[in-house]
């Protein structure tokens, strides 16, 4: 019963057996698939859901997302999906940082590129955190002369001019490989 | 004026009131799409291709509470005998639309607020019941770009020849004939999501008409469904 190779509109239970998981519907007596998968079934919690096995490029819960900070607001910033989990996305997306004090404490600049984490959609938009270690700036440059910066403690340091500027950067700042991810 | 159908029922392609024309289908041809499909229809040669879910352009499209759908259908200016201009005709921005509503109760973009789905659909060859060929080949992409579904959408005309009621007619057939009924169809759950008609039929003729058309889209899904495993599970199997 489980594995079962399954396509849109495919019937894979019935609502006296299994109650509806992700990537099914029921259409009133039947447990129908919505998308190309296996069926796989929780005999337990009698769920039937389907493994799907092409997931279009939204990033889910959990996901960790690489982009490109499209805009800086006051307690909010949002960035431009470029990596879902190390997977090259051209959708285009946004999700949204809250970050309180973001003008202020200059946590992040328009088009650093950073790491954040999908917290939750809500609202029709995909809300992130980089609140934590590893999550934050992965690149940046100098915002008075656009030169290679060093980390400092929690700030980074233009080589060039000397310019220190406050970042919230990720644990990964400098040795992150995000500029291979495009090859793969 | 072309002799439609002979005494024994053959038409003008040799085949019988019931038959399909020969389908072959293939997914997953473009590497750029997120999803696609070519379809070959008898001599219709028709490509779609799926892109999204992605950022809506010009943003006052998006809707807040779900995604949403678009659809392009175009025919090549070399799909016809004669040169058919490649800006987009008044039939062309039809069929979209049509084809867009045909879809719409198949697809779930809730999941995918803000955003949007482009179907392109390419007619690389044309010989009557395009818009059907171009449904079921846009039906394999979205399902191949993992857009969740309810049903796949199989399409299929039946129309009135020579006073009968025949399958899937040809473009001979479209234009001298007495009727032409395009139904687009959700096999599993059994709900029509789009049924024209260009003619008339008496009630009885369109009884038979609907029920012929409905057979038709049942053995193009039989089609689909084939090239939709042979994609995905078959080579997996392999």
């Amino acid at each position: 019963m489980s594995e079962k190779p399954s396509l849109p509109g495919d019937k894979i239970a019935t609502i006296e057996e299994f109650e509806t998981g992700i990537n099914t519907f029921d259409d009133g007596h039947t447990i129908r698939s919505v998308v190309i998968g296996t069926s796989n079934f929780d005999k337990t919690n009698r769920i039937a859901k389907i493994n799907q096995i092409k997931t279009p490029a939204v990033p889910q819960v959990n996901d960790l997302v690489i982009g490109n900070v499209s805009a800086l607001m006051n307690n909010m910033f949002a960035v431009v999906i470029l990596y879902i989990n190390g997977k090259p996305t051209h959708s285009g997306l946004e999700c949204i940082c809250q970050a309180k004090g973001a003008k202020k404490r200059i946590m992040v600049r328009v088009s650093d590129i950073i790491m954040v984490k999908i917290i939750s959609h809500l609202n029709g938009a995909i809300h992130a955190t980089i609140s934590e270690p590893e999550l934050g700036v992965l690149f940046t440059q100098c915002n008075q002369c656009a030169g290679k910066v060093v980390t400092i403690g929690g700030n980074v340091k233009c080589v060039d001019c000397g310019y220190i500027e406050e970042r919230k950067l990720s644990s990964k700042f400098g040795n992150s490989d995000f500029i291979k991810l495009g090859s793969k | 004026m072309t002799q439609l159908m002979n005494e024994n029922g053959i038409r003008c392609d040799g085949r019988r009131v019931d038959q399909l024309r020969n389908i072959s289908i293939k997914v997953g041809v473009l590497k750029n799409a997120d999803g696609s499909a070519y379809i070959e229809f008898g001599k219709n040669k028709i490509l779609a291709g799926v892109f999204g879910p992605r950022d809506v352009h010009p943003k006052h499209m998006a809707n807040q509470d779900s995604g949403i759908l678009r659809c392009r259908y175009h025919m090549s200016p070399f799909s016809v005998t004669e040169r058919k201009n490649p800006a987009p005709s008044r039939r062309e921005i039809e069929i979209s639309k049509v084809i867009k509503e045909a879809l719409l109760p198949a697809v779930i973009l809730k999941d995918f607020p803000r955003t949007v789905v482009d179907v392109f659909i390419e007619v690389l060859q044309a010989d009557g019941g395009t818009r059907c060929a171009a449904l079921d080949a846009a039906s394999l992409a979205l399902a191949d770009a993992g857009i969740p579904m309810r049903d796949l959408v199989s399409a299929c005309a039946a129309g009135k020849v020579a006073d009968q009621i025949v399958l899937d007619i040809n473009n001979e057939e479209d234009q001298e004939g007495q009727a032409d009924m395009p139904i687009a169809y959700m096999p599993n759950l059994g709900k029509i999501t789009l049924m024209q008609l260009d003619g008339i039929l008496t009630p009885a003729e369109y009884q038979k008409c609907v029920q012929t058309g409905i057979n038709g889209c049942k053995l193009v899904y039989e089609i689909q469904r084939k090239a939709l495993m042979d994609k995905y599970f078959t080579n997996e199997a392999q």
